[in-house]
């Protein structure tokens, strides 16, 4: 009989462990890694007048069809509500932020400062097969004047080192620039130079430039522009190849903003760096972590966005990828490092000892086990650093075996 | 160090002529061995299966690579092709007997459920669907050619090069879809973070392809 209960209970979790391709679950020392990150970031958002944001996971497909490009669109995953009504699983916070807004609040009541922690879900494009992706971000919908992109991109430095993710690099393009220069072509070979530069045909994009019908002196320089990358000096570069060098003034604002900043080392300037023109329409910009070249998130100035539900002004919003920030995150979660052991003790004597605990901030996981043996054993599985015996009122350092008394542990270890 | 991944198989011989050409070092890529990883001055030289080429870039253990263009969009990886070495030049096309040909001259309605042998199954996916012409895909891993000859399939849809495998099957080419050639590509993070020590390898090569071609 005990046989069979134990053959059933195995099965069963073998069944459990089952997901739909393309979702996983997280558990363990990785969820940790997670929740620091989300919950770190959400304070840095929040200290900086962020407000949270909770959007619903499904979207009408009327209100999101006209409002992304056709490549994403595609990507959306639909389905019909119980409801009957068409819906998406939700592709794009920040879409439901300017739909929260342009409905919810009255002009004087902007510029409103949204952030969140949330999950994201699209048709993976190849390599990657995961349909959900957690993102935590911000956005600063509304304002009228400068500052919105400098605090955007200061505010993603800042995150990305309070999680400790300092080799980080931030590569700054701007959706104007090109768009200016492409004015006076052809619309249909408009349409396809800045397709071939969205998709990173950079042989495509020259051949096209070849057979548009454009000055040579123009040819030159659309030719040259999307391969300036580098640091700040960039755009200097392209200011010399240029006769009016005022489309390239608010990049180069911004970038002298960042580097009073101190925050020159870190970025890299990306002249041929576009994306989803009519949604983005500024400066745009990727996080990569130097170390592993990871895309760690990215952002930029969607105007085009909020003009397609009517409103007018800037807007500026990053988002992260949680999972990406908790892999290149040093510090991680700060894990328990006490077992507390109050298996042949009063409850409300080991509790109240564990409320001392939380008030010192101390991170610390209770064993009701009434075998001794049985609760070390799982400390040292979990990698505690000491393990509590709250009825002989010992502690034990599981690192280096030796033991102390608890009152000797609270003055002399917790009190560091 | 500039990390390159180039392709095994007939690509290479081409790809080593194109870094040659380029003043880029390539004597220990010569002599390789049965060596796939080859350090040599400031390069690494990464040997993989041609289909694999694509995924090391992306996932940024090279930094540029010189693969079919046929490999990459067959991958379905975004990666920026910087440049098209006119090396190894042949084209994708529909391939069949005379009497599937026929069907391909007339009304689109015709090719409907057409069986196509393939082992590219993204691209013949993609160009049947922009002419609306919905198939039947047979994935194969090589000798295509042979599906229209045991019934397997109506036609294939492959790269041709010189068309003689096609004509000792018994097939001619029916549609030619799009030209390709071996380019060189780079990851999209990389050319971002890494472009400045790139751009001079990118010149050399490109000055290298043009002059040559």
């Amino acid at each position: 009989m005990i046989l069979l209960y134990h053959i059933c209970r195995r099965k069963r979790r073998v069944d459990m462990n089952r997901n739909p391709k393309g979702c996983s679950n997280i558990g363990g020392p990785a969820a940790a890694r997670l929740e620091y990150c989300r919950n770190k970031a959400l304070k840095i958002f929040s200290t900086y007048g962020y407000r949270p944001f909770s959007p619903s996971e499904l979207q009408l497909v009327e209100d999101v069809w006209d409002k992304l490009s056709k490549s994403r669109a595609r990507r959306l995953i639909a389905l019909n509500s119980p409801f009957g009504e068409p819906c998406v699983l939700r592709g794009d916070l920040t879409l439901s932020a300017v739909a929260y807004l342009s409905s919810h609040y009255e002009e004087n009541e902007r510029p409103l400062r949204l952030c969140y922690a949330d999950r994201v879900f699209s048709v993976p494009a190849p390599p990657k097969s995961n349909l959900e992706e957690n993102q935590v971000g911000i956005e600063l919908i509304g304002w009228e004047g400068s500052g919105t992109d400098a605090e955007v991109i200061s505010l993603l430095f800042r995150t990305l080192d309070e999680l400790s993710i300092e080799k980080s690099i931030v590569v700054i393009g701007d959706m104007s620039v090109i768009g200016r220069l492409f004015e006076g072509l052809p619309e249909k070979s408009t349409e396809l130079l800045i397709s071939a530069l969205q998709d990173g045909g950079y042989t495509t994009y020259s051949k096209i430039l070849d057979d548009t019908e454009t000055d040579e002196k123009k040819k030159k320089l659309l030719r040259a522009l999307p391969l300036l990358k580098g640091d700040c000096s960039v755009i200097g570069e392209a200011m010399l190849m240029m006769e009016d060098t005022s489309v390239l003034m608010p990049l180069k604002k911004l970038c002298d903003s960042l580097c009073k900043l101190g925050y020159s080392e870190r970025i890299r300037i990306d002249l041929g760096f576009i994306r989803d023109l009519g949604y983005y329409s500024g400066p745009i910009f990727n996080a990569y972590s130097s170390v592993t070249a990871s895309l760690l998130g990215g952002g930029g100035r969607y105007d085009g966005l909020l003009a397609k539900v009517g409103m007018e002004g800037e807007a500026s919003g990053f988002a992260l990828n949680i999972k990406e920030l908790a892999d290149h995150c040093v510090d991680g979660s700060p894990s328990p490092k006490i077992m507390l052991w109050c298996g042949c003790s009063d409850p409300a004597e080991g509790l109240r000892y564990a409320d001392g605990l939380y008030k010192k901030g101390i991170s610390f996981e209770l064993s009701w086990t009434a075998d001794k043996n049985e609760s070390i054993n799982i400390a040292g599985l979990r990698k505690y650093r000491y393990w509590a015996d709250f009825s002989s009122k010992q502690v034990t350092n599981l690192l280096t075996g030796q033991i102390t008394d608890l009152a000797d542990f609270d003055r002399e270890v917790l009190s560091c | 160090m500039l990390t390159f991944a180039l392709p095994t198989g007939r690509s290479l011989e081409d790809c080593i002529e194109i870094l040659e050409g380029s003043g880029l070092p390539v004597e220990k890529l010569k002599n390789r061995g049965r060596n796939l990883v080859i350090d040599e001055g400031s390069f690494r030289y990464l040997l993989s299966k041609p289909s694999d080429v694509p995924a090391m870039v992306h996932y940024g253990a090279a930094d540029l690579a010189i693969a079919g263009n046929d490999v990459v969009e067959e991958s379905g990886i975004s990666l920026v092709e910087l440049l098209d070495t006119e090396r190894g030049k042949c084209f994708m096309a529909v391939a069949g007997t005379k009497g599937v040909a026929e069907k391909f001259n007339g009304n689109t309605c015709s090719l409907m459920g057409l069986k196509v042998a393939t082992k590219y199954t993204r691209i013949a996916e993609n160009t049947f669907n922009s002419w609306g012409v919905q198939i039947k895909i047979l994935k194969l891993n090589g000798s295509v050619e042979l599906a229209p000859a045991l019934g397997l399939s109506d036609c294939i849809f492959d790269i041709v090069q010189t068309g003689s495998t096609l004509k000792a099957n018994g097939l001619m080419v029916i549609k030619e879809t799009a030209p390709v050639s071996l380019r060189l590509v780079a990851g999209s993070g990389s050319v971002q973070l890494r472009w400045r020590s790139m751009f001079g390898v990118v010149n050399a090569i490109e000055n290298y392809v043009k002059g040559a071609a």
